[in-house]
C-alpha cells in the first residue's frame, strides 16, 4: 500500500505536464529544474511530494505556486449567466467601460487576489458586462481568464497530454499532426505490446513516443531520424525507464541507404578498399558499395538486415515517397503502414506510386477533422475556433507481389443455398 | 489466436481467424474450423474452400473461380469493417480517441459498457494486452454469448472478460477502486456515472462517454461534475477518405498564344488544350456525424 501511495506522490526528477486549460507546459521536477512562465522563471523542485492531479496557481507576487485546493473548476458563483438570446442594443464602445486602470489590476494581483476572485472583480467593474448578450459575457469571462489567471494541473505525462504541449505552441515542429491523427495512426498501425516498429519521426520524438508508449517497451523500434543524431525533445518529456529506451535502434537518414542489401558495413577507423560512393554509377548490377559507421548505427542498421518489421510509421519534412517505397520491403506481409503529412500534394504522389506497385493493398489516403464542444446548461455550442488541419494520412498493407501463387482447388459444386456474399 | 501480434504466425493455421480480402469495399471474416459446418465461404470471385487456406501465408494471393482474393491477418480495424452487427457500432475515428483519451496503454485496466458488437472492445484489448485487462458489460443475454464466443475464437480470453449485467442497475459488478478507465456506450450514460466512479481507481482515472445526441451529452456533463470529475470536454472527430485521381481540364489559349502555334508550325484547331493534373478528392457524402465524445478526469 505504502508503495503505491507514494507512486502517486511526485517524485524528485519526474518529468511532469503542466497542464491549463488552453495549454500546457512540460517540465522537469527537481532542485535547480525550473520552468518559464509568462516570462516568470519558477523552480519546480517545490512540487515535490504532491500527489499526481494536484492544482496549482501561480502566484506573481512570490513567483511561487500556490496549491487550489479542489473547487469547482467553473465556479463563476458571483457571475450571473443567463440563457442565451440576451439583448445588445444599450452596449456602445466608449473605451471606459472597465473601471479598473490596468495598474489597479496589477496591484490587486500584487496584494494577493487572485483566481476567481480577480475576475469576479473585473466582471464587476466592467459596467456594460450586465448588457452583454450571454454568449458575449462567457466569452468575456474566458478572455480575462485567460489574461489573468495561471492555473495548472500536475500530470504524469500522457500521450494525450504531449499532443497538448505541441498543440498549444510548438505545432509546426510536429508538423501540425493533432491528437486524432495521432491517435488514428496508432490504430491503422496495429501497434501493440511486441511490435516490432518501424518509426520514421521528423517531428520531435513524438512519434517514436507513441510507438514506445503502446509497445510498453516489449517491442523494438528502429527510429529513423533526420540529422546525424537524434533530437527527440517530446520522447523526453516523457521520462520512459532507460531498460524501454535500449528497445531502440536509432538510425539516421543520412545512412539510411545501408540497410539495402548492397550496402556493407565496416566498422568506423578501419581501412576500407573502397571509399562511400566511388562506383555507384554504371553498370546495371550494383557492386557492394562500402560504409564506415559507428557502432549503434552499424548496430541499428544490422537489426534492419536481419529482421522484418510489424509496422510502419512515418511524419517527417521528407517527401514521403522515395523513403516509404525504400522501407517498405522491410514490413512483413499482411502489416499495415501509416504516413502523415502536412500537405496533401506529397501523398497523393505516394498514393500513385503505391497503386502501382502491386505489393500494397488497401490504399487509403484521409483527412480528419476535430471539432470540441463547450457543454453548459441552455449554452452548448461548437469552440468558436477550431483547428484547421491535423495533415493527412495514407495507409495501406503489405501483400505479396505477383501473380497468384496458390490455386484453389475445390471447384466442385456450389452446395445449394450458394448465395453471393455481399 | 491470432488478433495478437504476439502470438501470430505467418501462416494460416487451424483457429485462425482470418480476414478474406475480396475487393475494395468487400472483405470477408472467417474462422478456420475444420468441424464447423461451414467450410465453404461464396464471394463474388468465385467460392473459397477454408481448409484450402491452411499453411499459406498471410498476405498471398488465392485463385478463385473469376479472379483472386487475397487473405490477411485480422485486427481490429478489420474486424470493425467485418463483424456481424449486433448493434450500431464505433468506428475508427472514435475508436483511435476513445484509446487516446482513455490514456490506455499495456496494462491498463479497463471497463467498457456496453460490449454491444464489440467493434470497441477488440481495439481496448489490443491495446491493454498482454498485462492490462478489459471487463466489458452488456444487458443483452445474446450479445454477451455471442461476444464470448468471438473472444475465445480471437485469442482474447485472457484479455478480455465478457459480462451480462445492467450496470444501470447494478454497476460494475465486484470492481471497486481498480479501473484505469471507463467507456460508456449507452443511451443513458448519466445512471452509470456513479457506478463508474466507484469502480474507477482515484488520482487520475479517466471516463469516456459516446453519444450521438446533444442533450444525452448535456446531461452526461451535469452528472459528471456532479460526481467530481474533472478536466471535462466534448469533442467530434471525424475522418473523410479522399480519392486520388489523374483529373483533366480544358485549358483556354489566349489568341496571342494560339498565334504563335504549337510547335510553331500550325495554328491549334480549337483554343483549348487539356492539363492534366493529379488530385485528391473530396467525396460527394462524406460522414458528417457519428456521436460526441466526452471525457473526463476523476482525481
Amino acid at each position: 500500500m505504502t508503495s503505491e501511495a507514494s507512486a502517486s506522490l511526485i517524485q524528485d526528477g519526474a518529468r511532469v505536464i503542466f497542464q491549463r486549460k488552453d495549454w500546457s507546459k512540460e517540465a522537469t521536477v527537481g532542485a535547480g529544474k525550473s520552468l518559464v512562465i509568462s516570462k516568470l522563471k519558477i523552480k519546480t523542485d517545490e512540487v515535490i511530494g504532491l500527489p499526481y492531479g494536484t492544482l496549482v496557481e501561480l502566484n506573481k507576487q512570490t513567483g511561487k505556486f500556490d496549491r487550489v485546493e479542489a473547487v469547482e473548476e467553473d465556479d463563476f458563483a458571483d457571475i450571473e449567466f443567463g440563457e442565451a438570446g440576451g439583448d445588445n442594443r444599450n452596449l456602445v464602445d466608449t473605451g471606459t467601460a472597465q473601471g479598473l486602470s490596468t495598474g489597479e489590476i496589477a496591484e490587486l494581483k500584487i496584494s494577493g487576489v487572485k483566481g476567481m476572485e480577480l475576475i469576479n472583480n473585473i466582471v464587476q467593474n466592467s459596467s456594460t458586462f450586465g448588457d452583454r448578450q450571454e454568449y458575449g459575457k462567457e466569452k468575456y469571462v474566458a478572455k480575462k481568464k485567460e489574461k489573468h489567471i495561471y492555473r495548472f494541473r500536475i500530470l504524469r505525462p500522457t500521450l494525450r497530454l504531449a499532443c497538448d504541449v505541441y498543440s498549444s505552441m510548438k505545432v509546426n515542429k510536429i508538423n501540425h499532426i493533432r491528437v486524432d491523427t495521432l491517435a488514428i495512426m496508432l490504430s491503422l498501425s496495429n501497434i501493440q505490446a511486441g511490435s516490432k516498429v518501424l518509426v520514421v519521426d521528423g517531428v520531435q520524438g513524438l512519434l517514436l513516443a507513441a510507438a514506445m508508449e503502446r509497445t510498453g517497451g516489449t517491442g523494438k523500434i528502429v527510429h529513423v531520424h533526420p540529422g546525424p543524431q537524434p533530437i527527440i525533445p517530446a520522447y523526453d518529456l516523457f521520462g520512459f525507464p532507460d531498460s524501454w529506451t535500449d528497445t531502440i535502434h536509432h538510425l539516421s537518414i543520412d545512412n539510411l541507404e545501408v540497410v539495402s542489401s548492397h550496402v556493407e558495413i565496416l566498422p568506423k577507423g578501419e581501412e576500407s578498399m573502397e571509399t562511400d560512393g566511388a562506383s555507384s554509377d554504371g553498370p546495371v548490377e550494383p557492386p557492394l558499395k562500402k560504409r564506415k559507421l559507428n557502432a549503434l548505427q552499424t548496430a541499428s542498421a544490422n537489426y534492419m538486415k536481419e529482421n522484418t518489421m510489424d509496422a510502419l510509421i512515418m511524419a517527417s519534412r521528407h517527401h514521403p515517397k522515395s523513403i516509404l517505397l525504400f522501407l517498405l520491403p522491410f514490413l512483413s506481409l499482411s502489416k499495415n503502414f501509416v504516413v502523415h503529412c502536412a500537405y496533401r500534394e506529397p501523398l497523393v504522389d505516394t498514393f500513385q506510386a503505391l497503386r502501382g506497385l502491386g505489393s500494397v493493398l488497401r490504399i487509403c489516403l484521409n483527412d480528419t477533422a476535430l471539432r470540441y464542444y463547450q457543454v453548459l446548461p441552455s449554452r452548448t455550442h461548437p469552440e468558436n475556433s477550431m483547428s484547421g488541419s491535423g495533415g493527412f494520412l495514407l495507409s495501406g498493407t503489405t501483400v505479396e507481389k505477383g501473380a497468384a501463387a496458390v490455386v484453389e482447388k475445390e471447384q466442385e459444386s456450389v452446395p445449394e443455398d450458394g448465395k453471393e456474399e455481399e | 489466436m491470432s488478433f495478437l501480434t504476439s502470438s501470430n504466425h505467418p501462416t494460416v493455421a487451424e483457429g485462425d481467424t482470418v480476414m478474406i480480402y475480396i475487393d475494395y469495399s468487400t472483405i470477408l471474416a472467417a474462422q478456420i474450423d475444420l468441424s464447423a459446418k461451414q467450410s465453404v465461404i461464396h464471394t463474388k470471385k468465385g467460392p473459397v474452400s477454408l481448409k484450402n487456406l491452411i499453411g499459406h501465408r498471410y498476405g498471398t494471393k488465392l485463385t478463385c473461380k473469376s479472379g483472386y482474393v487475397q487473405i490477411l491477418q485480422p485486427t481490429p480495424e478489420l474486424w470493425t469493417k467485418t463483424l456481424p452487427f449486433r448493434t450500431q457500432i464505433l468506428y475508427l475515428p472514435d475508436i483511435s480517441m476513445i484509446v487516446m483519451h482513455l490514456d490506455l496503454k499495456p496494462g491498463s485496466l479497463v471497463g467498457e459498457s456496453g460490449t454491444g458488437s464489440g467493434s470497441l472492445s477488440h481495439a481496448i484489448a489490443r491495446t491493454v494486452a498482454p498485462s492490462g485487462h478489459l471487463y466489458t458489460f452488456d444487458y443483452h443475454d445474446v450479445r454477451v454469448q455471442q461476444a464470448r464466443k468471438e473472444v475465445v475464437q480471437h485469442g482474447l480470453e485472457d484479455i478480455i472478460t465478457v459480462q451480462l449485467a445492467d450496470v444501470y442497475e447494478n454497476g460494475y459488478g465486484t470492481l471497486e477502486n481498480h479501473l484505469d478507465a471507463v467507456m460508456l456506450d449507452l443511451p443513458m450514460p448519466w445512471l452509470a456515472i456513479p457506478h463508474a466512479k466507484k469502480a474507477l481507481k482515484k488520482g487520475g482515472s479517466r471516463v469516456g462517454s459516446f453519444s450521438p445526441c446533444i442533450e444525452q451529452v448535456q446531461r452526461t456533463c451535469e452528472e459528471l461534475k456532479k460526481h467530481g470529475f474533472s478536466d471535462l470536454v466534448t469533442l467530434e472527430c471525424l475522418m473523410r477518405p479522399l480519392e486520388v485521381k489523374v483529373m483533366n481540364m480544358n485549358s483556354w489559349q489566349p489568341p496571342e498564344v494560339r498565334a504563335a502555334g504549337v510547335d510553331g508550325d500550325r495554328r491549334p484547331k480549337t483554343p483549348f488544350s487539356q492539363i492534366s493534373f493529379s488530385t485528391a478528392i473530396i467525396p460527394k457524402e462524406v460522414p458528417g456525424h457519428s456521436g460526441f465524445l466526452t471525457f473526463a478526469s476523476l482525481f
